[in-house]
C-alpha cells in the first residue's frame, strides 16, 4: 500500500522525515547573559527550560542543516520578538545524539517538525526544513540536569568562528526574504 | 664533676606566675606580614581573653536585610552577583523569554538562606557549596549544586497562585535520585539532611 507521507502544516512542502538514533541534533544556547564576575559553565540547566506556550524542546536535524555555519545563518536573518535580528555571537551550539535524546527520563516522543511559513516566508521568519521537536512533559528538573550532564561528559560544544561569516550574514540580511532559507531550502 | 653555672645576666621566669605557649597568640598581628618575621622568631602578643562571637554579613536584597554567618559569605557572593535577574526584561534571550518577577527572586533568595543558614547552624557549622543561581525563560529561577558529593537541582517557580521549589537530585555515591517538592515556608528537615551532602 502506498501511504501518503505525514507533513507538519498542510502547505508545507517537505515530508516528514524518520529520525534514526545514529542521527544527530543542533540546539542553539544563549551565552552571555550574565553581566557579573562569577562563572558559568554553559550550557545551565535552564538552558533546556520550556518557554511559555512551548510544549517541546527545539533542535535542527543535523542531516538536513548539514553544518553549523548554516545553522548560525538560519539564526542570524531571524527576528526576536522587538523585531531585530538576532545577535548571533549571544549564542553557542550543541550537539547531541538522537540515541541519548531518547533516554531521557520523561521521554515521549522527537519529531521532524519542519517549519514553512511561505515561499518566500517574511522578512525575519526564515523557513527551516530542517525543525525538531524533543517532548519530554514540561522538561522537569531531572531531565534538564540530564540534558547538561551529557553536555559536560560529552564536550559536545561545537566549535566555530562567527567571524569567518560575518560578511555572509551581513549579505543574507541585504537580501531580506529573497534567500534559500526564505524559500524551499535549495542551496 | 663538671658543673653548669647560671650565666650572670640570666634569669630565670617567675615561678609564682607559670605560662604556657598557649596564651600567647602566635599569629601574625594584621599590621605585619610574613617578610616583617624577624631573624629571632614570630612577634608575640597575648591573646585577648575577650570571647570571640561568631561575625556576620549583611545581605540587602530588595529592602530586606538578611544577617549572614560570614563563614558563608561565597554564599552572599553570589546572591549579590544573581542581582541583576530583576533587571531582566521581556525576551532576555532574544528567543522570547519572559522576566523573572521581584517577589519570586525575593521568594527563592529567602528560601535558599533559610536552608542554608539552618543547615550551617544545625550541623556544627556545615559550610553547603553555593548554588548557581540561574534564570530560566519561562520566568522562574534555578538553583544549581554540583558538588563532590551530590548534584542537585532546585527549581523555584510561581504556579497556579502559589510558590513551588521542586527538586531533583542524587549522590554521586550511588546516582540514585530523588525528587519532589520543598516546604518553601518551613524546613523539611529530611531534605536538610539530605542536602548536607551539597558541602
Amino acid at each position: 500500500m502506498d501511504e501518503k507521507a505525514e507533513v507538519a502544516t498542510p502547505n508545507c512542502p517537505w515530508e516528514i522525515q524518520t529520525i534514526t538514533d545514529d542521527d544527530f541534533a543542533f540546539r542553539q544556547v544563549p551565552v552571555n547573559l550574565r553581566e557579573t564576575h562569577r562563572t558559568r559553565k554553559i550550557p545551565t540547566e535552564s538552558s533546556f527550560a520550556l518557554r511559555p506556550n512551548e510544549d517541546s524542546l527545539s533542535f535542527n536535524l543535523k542531516a538536513i542543516i548539514i553544518d553549523v555555519s548554516k545553522n548560525f545563518k538560519l539564526m542570524s536573518i531571524t527576528h526576536t520578538s522587538s523585531g531585530k535580528f538576532v545577535e548571533v555571537t549571544a549564542f553557542k551550539i550543541f550537539e547531541f545524539q538522537i540515541n541519548f535524546l531518547k533516554t531521557i527520563g520523561k521521554f515521549e516522543a522527537i519529531t521532524h517538525t519542519p517549519q514553512f511559513h511561505g515561499a518566500p516566508s517574511p522578512i525575519g521568519k526564515p523557513n527551516n526544513k530542517s525543525h525538531l521537536s524533543l517532548f519530554c512533559g514540561e522538561f522537569n528538573e531531572g531531565s534538564r540536569v540530564q540534558l547538561k550532564e551529557y553536555c559536560m561528559e560529552n564536550d559536545c560544544e561545537c566549535q566555530f568562528d562567527i567571524n569567518s561569516i560575518r560578511e555572509e550574514i551581513a549579505e543574507l540580511r541585504a537580501r531580506s526574504n529573497d534567500t534559500p532559507y526564505h524559500n524551499y531550502w535549495e542551496f | 664533676m663538671r658543673t653548669i653555672e647560671t650565666p650572670e645576666n640570666y634569669r630565670n621566669a617567675p615561678l609564682s606566675n607559670p605560662r604556657s605557649i598557649d596564651d600567647y597568640d602566635c599569629r601574625f598581628p594584621e599590621k605585619y606580614n610574613y617578610y616583617d618575621r624577624t631573624p629571632i622568631g614570630f612577634l608575640f602578643s597575648e591573646r585577648s581573653t575577650e570571647k570571640v562571637e561568631p561575625t556576620y554579613i549583611s545581605l540587602e536584597v530588595d529592602g530586606i536585610t538578611y544577617s549572614v554567618p560570614s563563614a558563608l559569605a561565597d554564599l552572599v557572593d553570589e546572591i549579590n552577583d544573581s542581582k541583576y535577574i530583576v533587571t531582566l526584561e521581556n525576551d532576555w534571550d532574544n528567543l522570547g523569554a519572559v522576566p523573572i518577577s521581584k517577589e519570586l527572586y525575593k521568594k527563592a533568595i529567602s528560601f535558599l538562606l533559610m536552608y542554608t543558614i539552618f543547615i550551617y547552624k544545625d550541623d556544627n557549622k556545615t559550610v553547603l557549596q553555593s548554588p548557581e543561581i540561574n534564570p530560566c525563560c519561562n520566568g522562574s529561577i534555578d538553583l544549581s549544586w554540583s558538588t563532590v558529593g551530590a548534584r542537585m537541582l532546585i527549581n523555584v517557580k510561581f504556579k497556579e497562585g502559589r510558590y513551588l521549589a521542586s527538586f531533583f537530585g542524587y549522590p554521586n555515591s550511588t546516582k540514585l535520585p530523588i525528587e519532589g517538592l520543598i516546604d518553601m515556608d518551613n524546613i523539611d528537615k529530611d531534605i536538610a539532611l539530605w542536602m548536607k551532602k551539597l558541602k
